[in-house]
């Protein structure tokens, strides 16, 4: 219980400053957290509730549980995520790979940047999504269509982080490399321009993890098996609860991959300061 | 001079026009014998063109004109040179012992003898218990260090190190200067020392050479005739320092081309 007063000496967590604490208080940030999100799920509850909204449109929270439990036992959750995962590890392979490779290359030659630039030009506005009608022309509603979209998706993110992080290596690290016998095109690389990119790149990808989703989403709403087909079935239904089990699963889908590849990163950088 | 470590001649360094900007001759006609084991400090103005005489002969620049010859096959060296900047420069994401193996890499020497020859080289800097550090963890001074240890893994026919004092505090330096005082002769590596600090140059070194000019030239060469181990107060009091002093002096500063 904290005290009212106010004056009684509260323990805190060590990266708290005492200002922060009293900014917060009598709750730690967490409680508030949760406090924000109780209102939120207490008004979505009631507004349906008190018949302020259809109910048909807007179903409370309530309503959500039993939607997921049916979604599952049918195993339709599992077949949908299991098919919306196979769009998204390998269009983001692709795609990242790609962007990477291209990234990497023009960045270390400035022949192949020069080579490249009229292409990225051309190339580069073009929305993801506007490729969708090519998708559908090369692969049909198919699970390449989704792949090819969501490969473009994060293409554009990984080449430019690739680009201007190998633009921005310290020249002085590579005069290091030349220094010590590895002045070659692929010493240098190997040995300076790769590791000291690896930050920028690193955060590349993880945009493009982001990005990935919203491609696979817009790629199955055409109709590709997977989250989001399953949601305009759901939509057209008009089982709106079950379109928030979707969208919910996204989110959950979508923050433990972030959280993995944060780990893996962390780990992967741990020589950063 | 018999089985000189290295023999510079006629070394001249020009850019010619290009743009707006003029064309600049950094230096010409160098000529320059260095015996096996000899320590020799290259004093100049800030500009003057030492660092980049120094970029040249680890082979970082080419000359436009001139020819030096580094005498490799005599000794046991792996590498031709180890360079030392101003600035450690070591890779942050490589550990300490990683840092050092560098130049131990793509050589043809297995994992193990690369290891070993990296802590032997940390040994001598003393900092062998710090093998398994990243560099951030390390002082601006021990990573100096282990800046030293990476160029001396290479066993470098020819030690050049690139005014490797400039930037570390006053206390600091004076540990290192004498700790690269000792390390040279216990390992009797040929040293060129490149640095603004008169002072510094006379205490470490058995010959100066002053670099003065635009373009440079040699102004003036000194030997050192100091007894081993020198007093810093010795060296510092020095006549010699007052008179390469005057011949850094004696000549117009140098122009730098912009």
């Amino acid at each position: 219980m904290p005290d009212a007063s106010g004056l009684a000496p509260r323990p805190a967590p060590a990266v708290q400053t005492p200002r922060a604490r009293d900014r917060l208080w009598p709750f730690p940030a967490p409680v508030w957290g949760a406090l924000g999100l109780a209102l939120l799920l207490g008004l979505w509850e009631a507004v349906p509730r008190l018949g302020l909204v259809p109910i048909m449109l807007l179903p409370p929270p309530s309503y959500i549980p039993a939607a997921f439990w049916r979604d599952v036992t049918s195993g339709e959750w599992q077949r949908a995520i299991f098919a919306s995962l196979g769009h998204y590890t390998m269009g983001l392979a692709i795609g990242s790979i790609g962007g990477i490779v291209l990234g990497v290359a023009a960045g270390a030659s400035a022949r192949t940047d020069a080579a490249l630039a009229y292409v990225v030009r051309i190339l580069r506005p073009i929305p993801g999504l506007a490729w969708v009608p090519f998708a559908i022309i090369w692969f049909g509603v198919s699970t390449s269509a989704a792949t090819f979209i969501v490969a473009v998706g994060v293409f554009w993110i990984n080449f430019f982080a690739a680009l201007s992080a190998v633009q921005a290596v310290d020249r002085d690290l590579v005069e290091v490399a030349d220094a010590f016998g590895h002045g070659s095109f692929f010493g240098r690389l190997f040995k300076v321009i790769l590791p000291a990119a690896s930050p920028a790149i690193l955060g590349g990808l993880r945009t493009g993890l982001g990005q990935a989703w919203m491609a696979v989403v817009a790629a199955e709403l055409f109709g590709v098996p997977g989250l989001g087909q399953r949601m305009m079935q759901a939509s057209s239904l008009l089982a709106i609860e079950l379109v928030v089990v979707y969208m919910l699963t996204m989110a959950a889908l979508y923050g433990g991959i972030d959280w993995v590849f944060v780990k893996l990163r962390d780990r992967l950088l741990r020589w950063k300061p | 001079m018999s089985n000189p470590a290295i023999v510079v001649e006629n070394l001249g360094l020009a850019f010619p026009a290009r743009g707006n900007a003029a064309p600049s001759v950094i230096f010409e006609n160098f000529d320059l014998e260095v015996a096996r084991g000899e320590f020799v400090a290259i004093v100049g103005r800030s500009g003057v063109g030492k660092s980049t005489l120094l970029r040249i002969l680890a082979g970082l620049a080419a000359p436009s004109a001139g020819r030096f010859e580094i005498d490799v096959d005599a000794s046991a060296a792996l590498r031709p040179t180890g360079l030392v900047f101003q600035d450690s420069r070591l890779l942050p994401w490589r550990r300490i012992a990683a840092n050092v193996a560098l130049g131990l890499e793509g050589l043809g020497l297995s994992k193990q003898e690369r290891s070993r020859r990296a802590l032997a080289a940390l040994e001598r800097v003393g900092l062998a218990a710090h093998a398994d550090k990243w560099p951030h963890q390390l002082s601006g001074g021990q990573r100096q260090r282990v800046a030293l240890a990476r160029a001396l893994a290479v066993e470098p026919a020819l030690l050049l190190m690139d005014e490797p004092f400039g930037a570390l505090d006053a206390l600091t330096r004076r540990t290192l200067q004498d700790e690269l005082r000792d390390v040279a002769a216990a390992t009797g590596k040929t040293v060129i020392f490149v640095t603004h600090d008169v002072e510094e140059a006379v205490y470490l070194a058995d010959r100066v050479v002053v670099l003065a000019g635009s373009p440079a030239r040699i102004a003036g060469v000194h030997r050192i005739d100091l007894p081993n181990p020198r007093s810093r107060e010795a060296a510092s009091q020095s006549a010699l320092v007052a008179a390469i002093h005057a011949a850094l002096d004696g000549v117009p500063a140098p122009v730098l081309a912009t």
